[in-house]
């Protein structure tokens, strides 16, 4: 059987319930592998990367893609919110989801689903934001243009005039003449840009100490080599069943730090967030996106999120899908302990307290290590955790080592 | 008596000539002698016992010469039997695409001797090999031991890494246990497609069907266990026709080697999928019985099916080979039938329905005959000893000896989850931690069944009492 989900496959995801292909979503025969560089024109990527970081772009003016996904952060960052979610361009317009790196995207798949033959059935992976709900990152760009709690434009016209203001010959030089006459083209073509600058190699640096280490230029210190085994080590951290890694290739492009797959984990709820206030209030993750997608038994991904990569962990300012932890070591600490000891992590008393409790029995209880039952002993011990928090350190690329630095001195 | 026998037999004249010492040291080469097992030894790749139906043990060896070794059994030396030769197998179709599949070479010669009942030693070359002992006091029980590379699920194992393939050290600590016999329950091989030049845990491995990918995956790193006992052969899945089957028909399967049984011709996979079930004596009071679940899928077959047909004269035929009265009959196939497979985030799964669509009906509501006290599976990548508090034989699996790992179950275990209909348990051990099973003799006659870590650490011992087990853990055993 198995898999390396592990049955496999394998180890993060819950199966799908119906061994129907489900609608929408295609069934590949294989995973796919490591995505080839684009051949994305240099023009574009420039003119992606200027709409990135152009404050004109929002409604009201004043927020960049960037403002967000900061560049001094590794693309990630909450723009000045300090609760965990994102602050958008209107004064106290918050998120509820954790703004996540935008970093190495090129590697993110489209949506699909995959059996391995040992498999009872099939798993989804792929496509962008915390629940999937874009299938391409051209289409995932668009979200936080228009979202009200992001850049809030209010529609691809409003949109079109900012893009003709600030870059009418430009983007009439790139896709031609007519491209104005139909906001909605525009609003492609500006999609497009951002994409083409999303995928390029400046945002894929492979930079990190974990890279020249598979490149055979380093070593990695005595902690950091420990908290690779605990990652990889079924036993103890699991982490690699889902944050999957290859470090016998020097290829990094191996070493993504996901499977693009999907997980239940329970966060705890996040009291910050101003929607969490209302106790009737869930953020059900993925369901919403397969309800729209027609999966079949769409309640069976409620409470399922990405699994983000772990390049660049270290210089985040918040953690998990609603930002409930600022620090990486509680991040680390909550897997080693969920099972064990969850009364340190759900103050309410109530395990598994951020989704309703028709849905808490899709949380993943089956991984190592939170599998394990309360009061027993964890599977990773405090010096174990310090160990995997060292070795994710190594994950940071050589442009925010600053950076994490300063993080780990609020840990 | 054979030619070789006779000559060995002959006396030698004092008056020899030059001619006749030449002869005679030819003669010395042939049967014995240190010269003489350097050259078999240089040749051979692997050997071992397998015992088969009517408990018959067979001398298995692959060597790289054409023709086969000579085995000393006791002080005779006699011919191995040529079980197949050395040959490359057309490409057939294969559980991956065409540009992933490859001819299956075998640069091998498979050769095999039936071991009499009476014998007392037996070698080849300068190897001992063991012989099946009359009451066997340990049986070393695991399954699903390869390493897999597999492009489909962009599944590396890192084979060159001991601590990602454990399988070579799961082999040394079993043999370093003394078995009397060993149950390997299937899936033996899983390197089936090249590994990408740019991963170095499986740079440069063998892959495909063919020998060298065996020996890889089962031959070497299983040599200390082979030379410690006897085994007992399970087929898995991963040696069905379109996957391994190739090389299980030539190496592993008990029965004669018949070309219309090699799966080389995918147009006899109907015949070559399926074999008849047998049993094998663990001493007077207890058996195994072998049934091939390798192409058995995962749905319930429909009774029309001509699967279900054969299916269901195989356990019928279970029934006859379970009716012997005083015997505790140990069920063994791949397919976990009163077992479970873990989900994440969900309940667990029940046991194989297409399996489960026929036994009942053979034994309606029982699944199993009276004889089958209990029964072992690999197929899950996990341990699981299962007690039920409905009569059906307790049930293992000990499907955690070197492939990636399934998840765990919850701890505790969810109630009233059942793997067949009206199957109730009631206790169960379980891990997904590398490792392997162990039973050992009891003074009273059972078994106890213990399960290991890679690293020979006791996780739990079951005691058996009729279809019954008691383990001294219950649900999640932790390795740590």
């Amino acid at each position: 059987m198995q898999r390396f989900w592990p049955a496999l496959l394998l180890a993060c995801c819950l199966p799908f319930k119906l061994n129907a292909a489900p609608l929408n979503t295609p069934l590949y025969p294989e995973m796919p592998a490591p995505a080839a560089a684009p051949a994305d024109a240099p023009a574009l990527v420039a003119l992606g990367r200027q709409l990135f970081s152009d404050t004109r772009l929002s409604e009201p003016r004043g927020t960049s893609c960037a403002s967000c996904h900061a560049p001094a952060q590794a693309f990630s960052g909450n723009h000045g919110s300090r609760i965990g979610v994102a602050l958008g361009s209107r004064p106290a317009s918050l998120g509820t989801r954790n703004t996540p790196s935008v970093l190495y995207l090129r590697y993110t798949p489209p949506r699909f689903f995959y059996q391995d033959d040992d498999a009872l059935a099939p798993i989804p992976f792929g496509g962008f934001f915390w629940d999937g709900r874009a299938n391409t990152l051209a289409e995932q760009v668009q979200g936080p243009l228009f979202n009200p709690q992001e850049m809030n434009n209010r529609n691809p016209s409003q949109l079109a005039r900012k893009l003709q203001q600030a870059y009418g010959l430009e983007m009439r030089t790139q896709f031609g003449a007519a491209i104005f006459q139909r906001p909605a083209l525009a609003t492609q073509a500006a999609s497009r840009a951002l994409e083409a600058f999303l995928r390029s190699d400046e945002m894929t640096p492979f930079s990190s100490r974990y890279d020249d280490y598979i490149r055979g230029r380093i070593k990695l210190d005595v902690a950091e080599m420990r908290g690779l085994r605990l990652f990889k080590d079924p036993d103890k951290g699991n982490c690699a069943s889902c944050h999957k890694f290859n470090d016998s290739s020097s290829n990094p492009a191996r070493s993504m730090f996901t499977d693009f797959g999907y997980d239940a984990a329970a966060m705890p709820r996040n009291r910050r967030i101003a929607e969490n206030r209302n106790p009737k209030y869930y953020d059900l993750g993925l369901c919403k996106t397969a309800a729209e997608l027609q999966w079949p038994d769409s309640s069976q991904w409620c409470g399922y999120f990405k699994t983000p990569s772990l390049r660049n962990v270290a210089v985040r300012e918040s953690y998990m899908h609603n930002g409930v932890f600022g620090a990486l070591r509680d991040a680390v600490a909550f897997y080693a302990t969920r099972a064990t000891k969850p009364g340190d992590w759900y103050k309410t008393g109530i395990k598994f307290d951020d989704l309703p409790p028709a849905y808490r029995e899709n949380v993943n209880i089956n991984s190592v290590p939170y599998n394990r039952r309360e009061g027993s002993t964890p599977a990773l011990s405090d010096s174990d955790v310090d160990d995997l928090v060292a070795f994710l350190r190594t994950l940071t690329d050589a442009a925010y080592v600053k950076q994490s630095t300063r993080s780990s001195n609020k840990q | 008596m054979d030619a070789t026998k006779q000559l060995r037999h002959n006396t030698v004249s004092p008056a020899l000539t030059l001619a006749s010492a030449l002869g005679m040291s030819l003669l010395v080469a042939a049967c014995g002698g240190s010269d003489s097992n350097r050259s078999v030894d240089a040749g051979v790749k692997a050997a071992w016992v397998v015992v088969g139906s009517n408990n018959q043990a067979t001398v298995r060896v692959i060597t790289s010469d054409a023709s086969c070794p000579q085995v000393l059994d006791g002080a005779d030396y006699n011919a191995m039997t040529l079980r197949a030769a050395a040959a490359t197998a057309a490409q057939r179709p294969t559980a991956s695409a065409a540009a992933d599949s490859k001819p299956s070479a075998f640069p091998v010669t498979a050769c095999e001797y039936k071991v009499p009942a009476n014998s007392s030693s037996i070698s080849v070359g300068s190897r001992s090999l063991p012989l099946p002992k009359k009451a066997p006091q340990r049986v070393v029980v695991l399954a699903d031991t390869g390493c897999r590379l597999k492009k489909a699920d962009n599944a590396w194992q890192a084979c060159a890494d001991g601590d990602a393939w454990p399988f070579p050290e799961i082999a040394s600590t079993a043999a370093a246990m003394q078995p009397d016999l060993v149950l390997h329950i299937g899936d033996y091989h899983y390197r089936e497609n090249a590994c990408p030049a740019d991963i170095g845990g499986c740079k440069g491995s063998p892959w495909g069907y063919g020998w060298d990918a065996w020996q890889a995956d089962l031959f070497q790193p299983a040599a200390p266990l082979m030379a410690a006992a006897p085994w007992i052969m399970v087929r898995g899945n991963h040696e069905e026709c379109a996957r391994a089957g190739q090389g299980w028909f030539r190496f592993l399967d008990t029965q004669p080697f018949d070309a219309k049984r090699s799966c080389d011709d995918p147009a006899n996979d109907g015949l070559g999928n399926f074999s008849d079930p047998y049993a094998v004596a663990v001493g007077a009071d207890t058996q195994v019985i072998v049934f091939d679940s390798s192409k058995a899928g995962r749905a319930a077959l429909p009774i029309s099916d001509p699967q279900f047909v054969k299916y269901q004269a195989q356990f019928q035929t279970v029934n006859r080979l379970a009716a012997q009265a005083g015997v505790n009959s140990i069920f063994t196939n791949h397919h976990p039938i009163l077992g479970f497979a873990p989900l994440a985030g969900a309940a667990p799964a029940p046991g194989n329905q297409a399996l489960q669509s026929v036994m009942q009906s053979v034994n309606p509501t029982a699944f199993y005959p009276a004889g089958v006290k209990t029964a072992i599976h690999g197929h899950v990548h996990d341990f699981q000893a299962i007690n039920f508090s409905s009569n059906h034989p307790a049930t293992f699996v000990s499907g955690n000896g070197g492939d990636n790992l399934d998840v765990n179950f919850a701890d505790p275990f969810p109630s009233s989850i059942s793997p067949a209909p009206g199957v109730i348990v009631d206790k169960i051990a379980h891990t997904s931690s590398f490792g392997f099973m162990v039973m050992d003799r009891q003074s009273n006659g059972t078994w106890a069944y213990k399960a290991y870590t890679r690293k020979g650490q006791l996780l739990t011992t079951c005691q058996q009492n009729g279809n019954n087990i008691s383990c001294d853990k219950t649900g999640y055993l932790a390795p740590n």
